[in-house]
């Protein structure tokens, strides 16, 4: 008989007349265990863990599973406490569902889960700050930082740079991008002329000596700006001059940004403060001085309703667009897939100097504090390495009609063309994968897939009432 | 009215659950994907025709997706059924909700302008 561990998290909330039900059913042993035994060295076939937290995500399953060896394709998660607690009728239902649903497939994996360590060597570009190659070797970590030109290549987890008298493996990048800013939108000779368009920075240093009684100021914010502090200055400016001074307040905006911590509850402060908030997209703002070349007009399409909106405004304040300097680096990821933008927008998701490239990082700051931190950051990622499944994708190789779709859209660059020249075909690097499935979805000739992504593995939670409300 | 909802493992399914949770008026069948980016326009359409009138789909937010892309990708397909609908001359079916766990309004209120639109729309 097939042995299946039931692992429980949190309070003793086992269903176990339920496990009892299914234990007939199926005919499988479920064995109950909590959640902090040690169980490697049993032969299992399936490992299901009750939960009673919302944060059991892909990653965190796969971590689990790595410290206790297990493969990870074999470690299902149900949130029992939740759903006990929001389907109270029916809970013990989509209990029963679920476990029919996850036990009566009997696949073997060949995946394995591997923890890939990158060499502890860093490079720093564009140029090396002394101070930071302290910080550095405090934590033990040989920095490099030669002079172009060179080549970057990646191979795994780790970095390869050649030049004409070196050939080194870096596990990491850190780079120090140089910014360019520029307005976001085209300013007409004679808008300049009225000098009531202004960047954000002059715009602070002219709170104290102008009065914004009942004017109108626009800010305009660019998609490119990448900075949480430029939206938090501006949800602040805007809220406090529409509280303080009754100032009429737009926000025109790409995206707005809310996702990270505490910006929604400003959004919401600034809202009820009377800003308006209008997304549009900036490239296509008019801006034209008044007659009295005291104020402007600003025309743009609301991206809501398409409506034309046109108004007087007194000031115009933009987040300048930042685009960093060319140092080189555009031209070293040599390859079939260019690696065109690496300067992400900083992500709440994702942790702090991290870009869309596992293991290169991105910073701006030059003072030690900072330096510490990023130090520590680059640190944990060398340490605690990267944690991947092994062979979990396979291309079909004669499915494969090389449209390339694939390549554009994985967002870790983890796609590779591979083979001679007339018998190419997609190969998934697995070191880079993230499991995402973006690839499955996307292929047009269904060629690609990922052990444990397809669409029956995803359980589903049944409610049996009906109606909205 | 039957709703379907589909949440990325990242943001999305935590907050379907929390807001399910937070306001139990409500009744929607939820599913968790790895990421938004998965469901391609076919299961979304399969999703449709197993007799759902309405289908959610809830990702982070679009500016922080884990997976960059995927929240876009999702909201790029929806907007392609939805048309597809249209032209055949059904109301759009697919809304999208972009969320995190502590930001659960925004389903709240993408389900409200969704369902009253519907109602307007029948004679």
């Amino acid at each position: 008989m097939k042995k299946v561990l039931w692992l429980y998290e949190g309070e003793d909330n086992v269903p176990l007349p339920q496990i009892q039900a299914v234990e007939e059913k199926i005919g499988v042993h479920v064995e109950v265990r909590s959640l902090g035994e040690d169980f490697s060295s049993e032969n299992l076939e399936q490992v299901l863990i009750l939960g009673s937290s919302f944060s059991w995500h892909r990653e965190r399953l796969l971590e689990f599973a790595l410290q206790r060896s297990i493969n990870p394709l074999q470690v299902r998660f149900f949130p029992w406490q939740e759903v006990q607690r929001i389907f109270p009728t029916t809970a013990s239902k989509l209990l029963e569902h679920f476990l029919v649903e996850t036990l009566k497939r009997r696949e073997s994996y060949p995946a394995q889960v591997v923890k890939l360590l990158p060499e502890r060597k860093v490079l720093v570009l564009p140029r090396l700050e002394k101070a930071l190659q302290e910080v550095f070797s405090r934590f033990g970590i040989p920095v490099y930082s030669p002079q172009p030109p060179f080549l970057v290549e990646r191979d795994g987890v780790n970095f390869v740079l050649s030049g004409e008298s070196f050939h080194e493996k870096v596990g990491s990048v850190v780079l120090f991008p140089e910014w360019q800013e520029e307005p976001p939108l085209r300013i007409p000779m004679e808008v300049e002329e009225t000098g009531r368009i202004l960047p954000l920075a002059r715009f602070r240093n002219l709170l104290s000596q102008k009065k914004f009684r009942e004017k109108t100021v626009v800010f305009v914010v660019s998609p490119q700006s990448h900075s949480l502090k430029d939206w938090e200055e501006v949800f602040a400016l805007a809220r406090d001059l529409s509280r303080s001074q009754k100032a009429k307040i737009w926000v025109l905006a790409e995206e707005i940004m809310v996702a990270a911590p505490q910006f929604e509850r400003l959004y919401r402060e600034t809202r009820s403060e009377g800003a308006l908030f209008e997304k549009t997209k900036i490239s296509t703002i008019v801006l034209q001085p008044t007659l009295d070349m005291q104020g402007l007009w600003v025309e743009f399409e609301t991206e809501r309703d398409r409506y034309h909106q046109r108004f007087r405004a007194d000031w115009v304040v933009y987040v300048p667009k930042r685009s960093p300097l060319p140092f080189g680096a555009s031209s070293w990821w040599r390859g079939d897939a260019p690696i065109e933008v690496f300067f992400d927008l900083e992500n709440p998701n994702l942790p702090r100097f991290s870009t869309s490239l596992q293991g290169v990082f991105i910073a701006s700051q030059f003072d030690e504090e900072y330096f510490l931190e990023l130090a520590q950051t680059v640190d944990t990622y060398l340490t605690q390495g990267k944690i991947a499944v092994s062979d979990c994708t396979s291309v079909e190789e004669e499915k494969c009609v090389l449209c390339l779709t694939c390549l554009r859209t994985c967002p870790w660059k983890a796609i590779e063309i591979e083979g001679k020249s007339k018998r190419k075909r997609a190969h998934i690097n697995w070191e880079q994968c993230h499991l995402c499935g973006i690839c499955m979805a996307f292929c047009p000739a269904s060629a690609i897939g990922v052990n444990s992504l397809y669409p029956e593995d995803f359980f589903m939670i049944t409610t049996t009432g009906s109606g909205e409300k | 009215m039957r709703i379907a909802s589909v949440g990325c493992d990242r943001q999305g399914f935590p907050a379907l659950l929390r807001f399910l949770e937070t306001f139990p008026e409500y009744r929607m069948d939820v599913t968790a994907v790895p990421c938004l980016g998965t469901v391609h326009e076919s299961m979304m359409l399969h999703i449709l025709e197993d007799g759902y009138q309405l289908l959610l789909l809830a990702g982070c937010p679009l500016d922080s997706c884990f997976n960059q892309k995927g929240s876009e990708f999702a909201f790029r397909k929806a907007q392609r059924v939805n048309a597809l609908l249209t032209e055949a001359g059904i109301p759009k079916r697919v809304a999208c909700a972009f969320v995190t766990a502590d930001k659960i309004g925004e389903i709240k209120r993408v389900l409200e302008s969704i369902v009253s639109g519907q109602k307007g729309e029948e004679p």
